[in-house]
């Protein structure tokens, strides 16, 4: 018998997993229990609480298990690419190749979080001068410099320009310390002037042709190193396999996003929700899986929509989400306090709208490249956050402001005042550390005190 | 218009506005109040101060503001300078290796050149623009002399961002400590002047040489690869035999912040002074920073 959709403990995983496996789960090579990975000394593991479905089990499974992929990959021989920054454009082109992978080293900024009780990673990185006063993402230095949490890339590329400056600056100092990065150039991006040609951009933007251009020229510099690596010719046709491949994810998880976001009761947890969303921007060194992985969540949540089931109170307040969070147990805090997600701006976007497939590859992948929220104006991002609230009925916004991190000192207060002014929404902005436990209570005080006040605005606008 | 046309960057050319017919203004940035606990650049924020505390031009008419892409706080602060159509946000491209991020600079003057136009400037023709381009390596000649050390003087570099206005009590601080100025690769110091024009490009492609001489040659700290900067500073401070290092930065400032680890190597001591706590706090931000130049020097002697 299928056990009702819920929240459960770390703790209650060990039990949940034997009743599965008598059930007769069915898992992949990366399966097992959740445990292992805490054993492994992903120790945040035990103060999470998650989803009770198999596939969020799958789900979980895939992500901690990325390390064990990338090392299988160099056993093999295939090329790793390291791309950085760009957030879900160069995979796209990486994985349109036959015996390639790609990773974003700066998903190590997670690793503080996971292994809060050993710091390892964020000491080697100030020692070797990346201290505090950069964000969370310098971890991906001390993972570089420890090479213990993935392979070395055969190849590291990363887009320089129009990017926050912690990470340019973490990616500078990688190079000096004899990490080679091959750049390409993201020009920030501005609105086409009076008589300039504009062209549309995934997302809703529009970009002046000659950015599109410009970005789809840098992009092809990208292509001939990446043939070069892999000794691979990544001609058009093969690179329009690649994003119809990925356009297939992207179309699967904006279904899983149209599905939970719309329900009138929540049937997937937020913490899940993001590990689904991050699956996009690389496919966490797995494209094929990843397709499966984000079908079998999409499967129970049709499942549990259709019996009408969820995993939260019918009455959980809409929170619509901005920025990643460094610390995972936030997505936990929104829900222990009231709220559901409804909607979530992570900063790929550009990873999960669809790449145009009636334009020339390098085309359309500059487009999306240019759609990137961070590369453009903050009020850009704002207004389609803002878009995205009032369609998605969102009751309240929090903006969760990176410590440390560049964009967030101005960009937090154009959104905050756009989403005041233009939707009358209660808006909250808030800092969530790599580990937020000290700070747990005051986050918490205010977030409830936030959802106390989209109640009172829901209850007055009914009455 | 007959306003002027504020700017605080190095890469943007003032003789390229001046040929516009317009008046360009370096504005460095104001000590300022900001909130530095949330993370906001007080040189960013204090360029929005300058913008907004500067007078109106005495001819009248409106100022314009051009701001650059160099750093991520300062493209983002030029979204929350009041004045809608008067802040130009010019794209300063980081690769410096690159031919297309060069050709993007140089469109990206041209692209200038049309907002001016459009606020009221003229076109310029060559011999214009080419007369100004000299006028102006004339003035920098001067500036690009190092400055004369004392026979005894320690002799100090200061490395960073900008100076912002009033923050030259450390220069002065600095001479009444025994030390000297040998080498300003700060912002607003000799770092960033553009090499001198050579007559024959300008003559076969002036803006093409305004493009080589700022894109191809000022270092700095955004700019990738890092080795033009690196570059440029080791042969700088061995030119100058330089004994001591002050690298100053913008609170929050991560580009020159990661500066350090490299300084470090170059085998002389360094100091790092963080400024911009606030206008209020600059009593506290010089007893502060004496205390850690003081130590400085104390190494040298």
């Amino acid at each position: 018998m299928r056990a009702p959709p819920a929240r459960i403990a770390f703790e209650q995983w060990d039990h949940r997993y034997a009743e599965l496996l008598a059930q007769g789960l069915h898992q992949q090579p990366y399966g097992g229990p959740l445990r292992r990975h805490l054993q492994a000394g992903d120790s945040r593991l035990a103060q999470l609480c998650y989803d009770n479905s198999p596939a969020a089990l799958r789900l979980w499974n895939f992500l901690l298990s990325e390390e064990d992929r990338l090392r299988q990959a160099r056993a093999a021989g295939d090329v790793i690419v390291g791309t950085m920054k760009d957030l879900g454009t160069v995979p796209v082109m990486v994985y349109a190749m036959d015996h390639a992978v790609a990773f974003y080293p700066d998903g190590a900024w997670w690793t503080p979080c996971m292994m809060h009780a050993s710091p390892c990673d964020l000491a080697l990185a100030a020692a070797a001068g990346l201290d505090e006063s950069f964000c969370p993402v310098r971890a991906m230095a001390g993972a570089f410099l420890s090479g213990r949490r993935f392979p070395r890339p055969d190849l590291l590329v990363c887009s320089a320009g129009a990017t926050c400056d912690d990470f340019s600056a973490i990616a500078g100092r990688l190079e000096t310390l004899r990490f080679p990065i091959f750049w390409w150039e993201i020009c920030a991006r501005r609105h086409p002037e009076a008589g300039e040609e504009a062209v549309a951009l995934p997302g809703g933007g529009t970009a002046p042709r000659s950015q599109v251009q410009f970005v789809a020229g840098e992009l092809e510099r990208v292509r001939a190193q990446l043939e070069s690596a892999a000794g691979q010719t990544l001609d058009d046709a093969v690179l329009a396999r690649g994003i119809q491949a990925a356009n297939q994810i992207r179309r699967r998880l904006a279904e899983i996003c149209r599905l939970v976001f719309g329900s009138k009761i929540c049937p997937m947890p937020a913490l899940e929700m993001l590990i689904a969303q991050m699956l996009a921007i690389h496919f966490c060194s797995d494209r094929t899986q990843t397709l499966e992985v984000l079908t079998d969540l999409l499967m129970e949540i049709r499942r549990r929509i259709a019996a009408g089931q969820g995993v939260l109170p019918p009455d959980a307040v809409r929170i619509y989400w901005v920025n990643p969070v460094a610390d995972l147990r936030a997505m936990n805090l929104l829900e222990d306090c009231g709220g559901r997600l409804c909607g979530n701006d992570l900063m790929f976007a550009h990873a999960t709208d669809e790449i145009p497939e009636d334009a020339p590859p390098l085309e359309a992948l500059a487009r999306c490249a240019l759609a990137d929220p961070m590369v453009g104006p903050a009020h850009d991002r704002a207004a389609r956050i803002c878009r995205e609230a009032r369609d998605l009925h969102a009751q309240a916004v929090i903006v969760s402001r990176i410590a440390g991190a560049s964009h967030c000192a101005f960009e937090g207060g154009v959104i905050c005042q756009r989403v005041g002014d233009e939707l009358g929404l209660p808006v909250l902005e808030i800092e969530v550390p790599s580990v937020s436990d000290a700070l747990a209570p005051s986050l918490r005080t205010r977030i409830e005190a936030l959802i106390e006040t989209a109640r009172r605005g829901a209850e007055r606008s009914r009455t | 218009m007959s306003g002027r046309v504020l700017y605080s960057s190095p890469f943007v050319p003032p003789e390229w506005i001046e040929a516009h017919g317009l008046a360009p203004l370096r504005v460095v940035s104001l000590p300022t109040e900001v909130a530095t606990g949330a993370g906001v650049c007080p040189i960013a924020a204090g360029l929005a101060q300058a913008w907004k505390a500067s007078p109106p031009p005495a001819g009248g008419g409106d100022d314009v503001i051009v701001v650059t892409t160099t750093c991520d706080q300062m493209r983002r602060a030029s979204e929350t300078i009041e004045g809608a159509g008067r802040v130009f946000l010019m794209n300063v491209p980081a690769l410096w290796t690159n031919p297309a991020s060069r050709q993007l600079y140089r469109d990206e003057l041209l692209r200038l050149g049309r907002f001016l136009v459009g606020r009221g400037g003229g076109s310029p023709d060559h011999g214009t623009l080419i007369r100004v381009m000299i006028e102006y390596d004339n003035r920098r000649a001067s500036q690009r002399i190092f400055p004369a050390v004392a026979p005894g003087a320690a002799r100090v570099a200061l490395i960073g961002g900008p100076l912002r206005l009033g923050d030259d009590w450390i220069v002065r601080m600095l001479a009444s400590r025994g030390a000297c100025l040998a080498l300003d690769a700060t912002e607003t110091g000799q770092r960033t002047l553009p090499t001198p024009f050579e007559p024959a490009r300008m003559e076969e492609d002036a803006v093409g040489e305004l493009v080589r001489a700022y894109f191809d040659t000022i270092p700095d700290a955004f700019r990738r690869p890092l080795s033009m900067l690196h570059q440029y500073l080791a042969a700088a401070l061995d030119q100058q035999r330089i004994q001591a290092i002050v690298l100053i930065r913008g609170i929050w400032c991560d580009l020159w912040h990661a500066q350090l680890p490299w300084l470090r190597q170059c085998g002389r001591p360094v100091a790092e002074v963080d400024v911009g706590g606030s206008a209020s706090g600059a009593a506290c931000d010089a007893a502060r920073i004496g205390t850690r130049i003081e130590a400085l020097l104390e190494a040298i002697r």
